[in-house]
């Protein structure tokens, strides 16, 4: 008995077939994933627009430019990580 | 899809069976339970991937979550716990034979965490302290539960 016991309870679990399971994962992940970036874009369009009326007018070609080449460096280390 | 979504779902696709497998023998075959809970261990492993430390395997670490994710459920279902059963219930009245769906009726009447450690154990192959890590308890704790969870089946299925 000791044996037989030891012999069905080492029986591997049944196979679970996957139907889509994998797949509705990946969707969710991805869902997350396109969230967040729009979450993100917003939260940096929120508060530049916050910053921008304490800027002075001279001063704004040379923030709009290290605003922009900030985000295009982002843009590109995500890229990177995705590649 | 991004690189990154593509080999989390390789490693989705290579280990969803045996996680189900073992969170359906947790839930006493509640497969629409256990498949929420692998959901849930899957997307909080892909949150969490960058804390994983990599000192056991990934197997290992997905288990532990999965783990966790069936004790707070069951927390959260105080009323109906997950893991026990009266010993009123699932009364077989055949005589006990010796078979693979005799032990599954045995295991249902286990508590949840004989259940988990003879599986591990068992099924699963893991070694004593690679399954006190996953179910996060003391390696003695862990091997009480697989002596005191054999036990009870041995007893349940012996005529």
């Amino acid at each position: 008995m000791t044996d037989d016991l030891d012999i069905l309870l080492s029986e591997p679990l049944d196979d679970v077939a996957d139907d889509g399971f994998s797949a509705r994962i990946l969707a969710g992940i991805e869902r997350k994933a396109w969230w967040r970036e729009r979450v993100t874009m917003l939260a940096a369009a929120v508060a530049a627009a916050a910053v921008l009326p304490f800027v002075p007018a001279a001063e704004l070609g040379a923030v709009a430019f290290a605003a922009g080449a900030l985000t295009l460096t982002f843009a590109f280390e995500q890229r990177l990580r995705d590649a | 899809m991004s690189a990154d979504a593509e080999s989390f779902g390789r490693l989705v696709r290579e280990h969803q069976s045996r996680l189900r497998a073992f969170l359906r023998r947790l839930t006493r075959g509640d497969a629409a339970l256990a498949d929420d809970l692998a959901q849930e261990t899957f997307l909080e492993a892909h949150r969490k991937l960058a804390q994983f430390e990599g000192r056991g395997s990934f197997v290992s670490w997905l288990f532990g979550i999965a783990w966790s994710r069936f004790l707070m459920e069951r927390r959260r279902r105080k009323e109906e716990p997950l893991g026990e059963i009266e010993d009123t219930a699932f009364v077989d009245p055949r005589p006990a034979a010796e078979t693979r769906l005799d032990v599954e009726r045995g295991m249902a009447r286990l508590s949840a965490e004989e259940r988990a450690a003879l599986t591990l154990c068992y099924a699963l192959g893991y070694s004593h302290g690679e399954a006190a890590g996953i179910l996060d308890m003391p390696l003695g704790t862990v091997k009480s539960h697989v002596l005191r969870g054999r036990e009870k089946l041995k007893a349940m299925l012996e005529p």
